[in-house]
């Protein structure tokens, strides 16, 4: 485990509230059922095609929705450091540099256009407003998921929030990218109303892994195989793979996966093909994201039929747009 | 798999438009001029039974059952008597343009009815309504503030005894009747009215008999003239059912249907009448499914199958023509003619049997908008049929509703149903629960009351501020409410004195229609009319209960939570500012709407405190009003319900307090505002559950919508069915999904003739998409899509 890795987790083990993103309700494709999705901020990765983000840095940002702007100019007078200027083009314009995430004009923006990424939440908030949606979870065999972001970068506070599940009779599915402390991961996946663990894979090549979220896969692949190996959280395993075309649905990286998945005993793994919905959030908190496509329906197809012959995975397809 | 048969009958009916004829006016005109002067009743059955013994007998190609309102196919009756002279002379031509519901009329047609109506010129019931109803009730509805039910209409929506017709035949009514007749010797005027109106019962029975031997009489000169021996021998069957039914009880299970068909159309020819259900389908024709079916294999299931939808085509060729108003708050034809499947039986055991699954079928394979399918769903009910309906829902259809039958069972109760007949409940209506087996009549339209108007009314001390006239209760200055408390007690004496105006208008259009329009034969098929000799008009239905709805609950929700918030408790603007800001449509202060879109809860969101505003208001109404008798002894019921009467009222109604602009619609019946529940589908499920619907013995019209994305396979339909599961144990009485996507929509809207088929639920009913006039297309466009996808 790298410094930074293990001086993250002891902060965290202190923190009663955490920054939430968003709590989704009647989300769909995060596990069985229907689930109510938390998005914690903060990962230690930063793929370049994130679908969320925002999510990516710790720390609170603000984001800016140009559609809903009405151009009324009133957070321009509440900026301490005059960062928000007004703009014919765009509603205003936001000079990242000066910002200083005061968050002043998001508290007067009331048609929502300029507001916090996340918002601290405690373990009890979370429960409360998840909980609402517990009969559904009961009537499909659904649940909450807790993605990010990385939960890990959370640690204590998700197993505080696993527990308190636990006490409403609540099922959790985990989404994470696997880029962290093995002990952790492991401790969280093996609770028993943890039913299900999305374990991303970016890449199965350590080169491309690194070029594309700016670290290798070695720790990610290695927790994979406790994961795999472990009779309490193998069953609980489902792999969740990204298609861009060009980068990660070459010949030779679904070879290296359809093994991988031979070697470790995979079951489950979910193909993700890549939409461009991240590129707007990323521009709302001030930033460009370049622009990938996703593989052909056929290559997909293609894909899928390969890894489920080469490695005996059951595959499914998600989170087309 | 549609058989070629029905596939062309299907084809013909999307190729016809509708289209108004003359021929049952020119024989009502004739009838009215022979026989004034009887009593009433006698007088009523014989201009019907004067119009069935001469109306022209058609029998189309392909056709197994038969029998028309008219004598066109998918053909429209005038009837001045409960409508109106004026309007159909007035809006003749505007008939054939209008943008919605348009009927062609043929120019030979047009003459002849201009020259009919003439006659009628100060003798319909309008003209009736207009000249006694109070002047300020009469400006409040030409201000669509509120509207009265019966003025313009007549109190149709019979779901009748189909057991009985089908045990006893007409043969076994006008027997009953007789004898009744036999041992009254009248010495009062009460004894009187109940014999007048059994020598009409048997007048109308013997009518029908007649007619179904002239369709006989029609279908053996067309088996005569056949080459084709297959089509001959079904002329000769058809020929052959004709004999045997309504008279007597069927023999088979065509018969059955035949039976059933004949009472339908019959209730279409004597009056303009809508929402005639069809209730129990799959209980009362079970003995003859079972028999043919099942027992002795006399026909196949596939025979049944094509049987049972030539009788659901032929509930697509019935109409009532509306005036330009009720065609835009009732858009898109609506027939309301629902067909129940599953629930329980009155011992309390599953209902479900093979014809409940069949009949589900023949509304999967057809995908017309009549009958609208009701799925009855109780502990028991079979995972199998709930699936077959959520993967209805799946594909698109909108159809079927569903129906929690323990909720339905409070409501039925509440309507004075002992519990075999709550077990036994039927829609009466298009969702309204009532006591089962024929029983009840509900007469449902009473009236709405508009909430947006009502708002207005408080915040102007009682003064529309579209119009600067004083309009209602003067509640006082809102500037000097101390608190919310103050104002919601503004808001409910001003609502309930509207409903209260919608009782005594509708008692006088009760009475009238009392002693004018007692409609005979739904009366005789209706349990308890032939018993006590009364029509269902004079309270003859075992139960009779009455109907008032609401448009804009949501937004009456929205309002006040949005005054609590940031006039009282937030202090974020003064009153005064507030009504400035509504009378002046927010221009120039956008900001401050936004204020009010964004920062107070809306309803819709599972959240309590709105959701609780909400209940508190709607148990309020429902609580006063389902305290009132009404004309004829039984008492009105409340229910959340605006059709499409959410457009039309919101025109009227300026911007308000929740941040809607004016002129835009109100929200759809017990639904979120539009765009609002922005928390997804499972927390409006849970905010609209929350109303705690048995209260309401109306019930509650809810609609969602699915992106069809977020239900996709296997595990779409475990989501479908748990939404609905869930919502029904939380109390909700019924749901319907429609599954469509907004790209679709626009696209329906720039081409329709590529979307003919799409269906959507419009509040209630189904309706063709591309038949709605565009303000309702775009209302459903901008009903929040629920986009299941995660971020």
């Amino acid at each position: 485990m790298s410094k930074d890795i293990a001086d993250n987790n002891n902060t965290d083990a202190a923190e009663n509230t955490v920054l939430v993103g968003s709590i989704q309700k009647f989300s769909t494709e995060d596990g069985p059922g229907i689930r109510t999705t938390v998005f914690f901020k903060g990962c230690p990765l930063a793929c370049r095609w994130c679908h969320n983000p925002e999510m990516i840095d710790p720390d609170q940002q603000l984001i800016f929705t140009k559609s809903k702007c009405i151009g009324c100019g009133h957070c321009i007078g509440l900026c301490p450091n005059g960062a928000i200027s007004a703009d014919p083009e765009e509603g205003i314009v936001i000079d990242r540099d000066r910002c200083g995430v005061c968050l002043r004009c998001a508290s007067e923006c009331w048609a929502g256009a300029l507001r916090p990424v996340a918002r601290e939440m405690t373990v009890e908030e979370i429960i409360e407003k998840v909980a609402q949606d517990k009969e559904f979870y009961e009537s499909t065999g659904g649940g909450i998921t807790l993605s990010g972001g990385e939960i890990l970068t959370h640690g204590t506070f998700i197993g505080e929030l696993i527990d308190a599940a636990a006490e409403r009779g609540i099922d959790v599915c985990l989404d994470t990218c696997g880029h962290w402390d093995a002990e952790l991961l492991m401790s969280l996946a093996k609770r028993p109303n943890v039913t299900d663990v999305l374990y991303d894979l970016k890449s199965p090549d350590d080169d491309i892994h690194k070029e594309y979220t700016g670290v290798g896969n070695s720790l990610i692949l290695s927790n994979m195989k406790k994961l795999a190996d472990d009779p309490v959280t193998a069953p609980k395993l489902n792999i969740r793979m990204p298609l861009v075309a060009g980068v990660t649905d070459t010949d030779e990286q679904i070879r290296k996966a359809g093994e991988l998945f031979a070697d470790f005993g995979i079951r489950k793994a979910t193909l993700l093909p890549y939409h461009d919905l991240g590129r707007s959030k990323k521009r709302n908190i001030g930033g460009e994201q370049e622009l990938f496509e996703a593989p052909s329906e056929d290559r997909i197809e293609e894909i899928a039929a390969f890894l489920e012959d080469a490695s005996g995975v059951s595959i499914e397809v998600l989170g087309r747009v | 798999m549609l058989t070629p048969r029905v596939k062309r009958i299907r084809e013909k009916y999307f190729d016809t438009i509708p289209q108004i004829t003359s021929e049952r006016l020119v024989l009502e005109t004739e009838a009215y001029k022979k026989f004034a002067g009887d009593a009433v009743p006698i007088f009523r059955a014989k201009v019907v039974d004067y119009i069935m013994e001469r109306m022209t007998t058609l029998i189309m190609e392909d056709e197994l059952i038969v029998g028309t309102a008219t004598n066109a196919y998918r053909g429209a009756n005038l009837h001045p008597e409960f409508q109106s002279s004026s309007w159909y002379i007035s809006d003749i031509d505007d008939f054939q343009t209008r943008p919605k519901d348009p009927y062609y009329i043929s120019p030979e047609d047009r003459e002849i009815i201009l020259e009919t109506l003439k006659y009628w010129e100060g003798k319909s019931m309008e003209d009736l309504s207009d000249s006694i109803m109070p002047e300020h009730i009469k400006e409040l509805e030409s201000d669509d503030i509120l509207c009265v039910g019966l003025e313009n209409g007549v109190s149709g929506e019979t779901t009748c005894d189909h057991e009985k017709i089908l045990a006893v035949g007409m043969r076994g009514y006008i027997e009953e009747c007789q004898a009744n007749i036999d041992a009254t010797l009248p010495q009062t005027r009460e004894d009187q009215e109940k014999v007048d109106f059994w020598k009409a019962c048997i007048i109308q029975a013997e009518a029908l008999i007649k007619y179904a031997h002239r369709m006989a009489e029609e279908a053996e000169r067309q088996a005569a003239e056949c080459s084709d021996e297959k089509r001959r021998q079904e002329l000769l069957t058809i020929a052959e059912n004709c004999r045997v039914v309504p008279e007597n009880p069927p023999e088979t299970y065509m018969q059955a249907l035949q039976s059933v068909w004949f009472a339908h159309v019959y209730f279409h020819i004597e009056v303009c009448t809508t929402a005639c259900g069809f209730g129990r389908f799959d209980q009362y024709m079970w003995p003859y499914y079972k028999k043919d079916v099942i027992d002795e294999k006399n026909i196949t299931r596939e025979e049944a199958l094509e049987m049972t939808e030539c009788l659901y085509l032929k509930s697509c060729e019935v109409y009532e023509v509306r005036d330009n108003w009720y065609a835009t708050a009732f858009a898109g034809y609506p027939m309301w003619q629902t067909l129940m499947v599953g629930g329980q039986t009155r011992d309390g055991k599953d209902a479900t049997n093979d014809l409940s699954y069949l009949a589900l079928e023949a509304a999967d394979e057809l995908k017309t908008k009549q009958p609208v399918m009701a799925l009855r769903v109780w502990e028991e009910t079979p995972e199998e049929l709930i699936r077959f309906g959520c993967k209805m829902i799946q594909d698109g259809q909108a159809n079927p509703g569903f129906f929690n039958d323990e909720t339905a069972m409070q409501m039925s109760i509440g309507k004075g149903g002992t519990l075999e007949e709550a077990r036994d409940w039927t829609i009466v209506g298009c969702i309204q629960a009532a006591p089962g087996g024929g029983c009840a009549d509900g007469s449902p339209d009473a009236g709405y009351v508009n909430m947006g108007k009502m708002v207005e009314f408080v915040l102007h001390n009682g003064v529309d501020p579209r119009t600067g006239k004083l309009m209602g209760l003067e509640t006082g200055d809102p500037r000097e409410f101390r608190d919310i408390e103050e104002f919601k007690d503004a808001l409910k004496k001003q609502i309930i004195h509207h409903y209260d105006l919608i009782r005594v208008g509708y008692n006088l259009m009760q009475s009238n229609h009392m002693n004018r329009y007692p409609v005979i034969f739904a009366s005789m098929v209706t349990k308890g009319c032939v018993e006590s000799g009364k029509s269902v008009q004079h309270g003859g239905a075992k139960y009779s209960t009455c109907g008032m709805y609401v448009t804009g609950a949501a937004n009456l929700a929205d309002c006040i939570a949005a005054i609590d918030t940031c006039v009282f408790k937030d202090k974020d603007l003064t009153m005064d500012e507030l009504i400035k800001a509504c009378d002046t449509n927010f221009e120039g202060q956008e900001r401050l709407r936004q204020l009010l879109l964004n920062k107070p809860p809306k309803f819709g969101n599972n959240d309590p405190y709105v959701d609780g505003i909400y209940r508190e208001m709607m148990h309020y109404v429902a609580e006063n009003v389902q305290s009132w008798p009404d004309a004829r002894g039984g008492h009105y019921a409340f229910g959340i319900d605006s059709q499409t009467m959410n457009v039309p009222h919101g025109e009227v109604t300026g911007a308000l307090p929740d941040g809607r602009l004016a002129g835009e619609p109100l929200c759809d019946a017990s639904s979120p505002m539009m765009g609002r529940d922005t928390e997804g589908p499972t927390s409006t499920v849970k905010s609209v559950a929350a109303i705690d619907q048995p209260i309401l013995q109306e019930g509650a019209l809810f609609n969602l919508r699915f992106d069809p994305k977020g239900i996709q396979g296997e595990k779409g339909l475990d989501i479908v069915e748990g939404v609905i599961k869930t919502f029904f144990k939380d109390g909700g009485e019924h749901i319907q999904i429609n599954v469509v996507d907004n790209e679709t929509l626009m696209k329906a809207q720039q081409t329709p003739e590529n979307y003919r088929d799409l269906m959507v639920r419009v509040a209630g009913y189904m309706a063709y998409f591309t038949e709605l006039d565009k303000g309702a297309q775009d209302a459903i466009i901008y009903r929040t899509a629920h986009l299941s996808n995660a971020e």
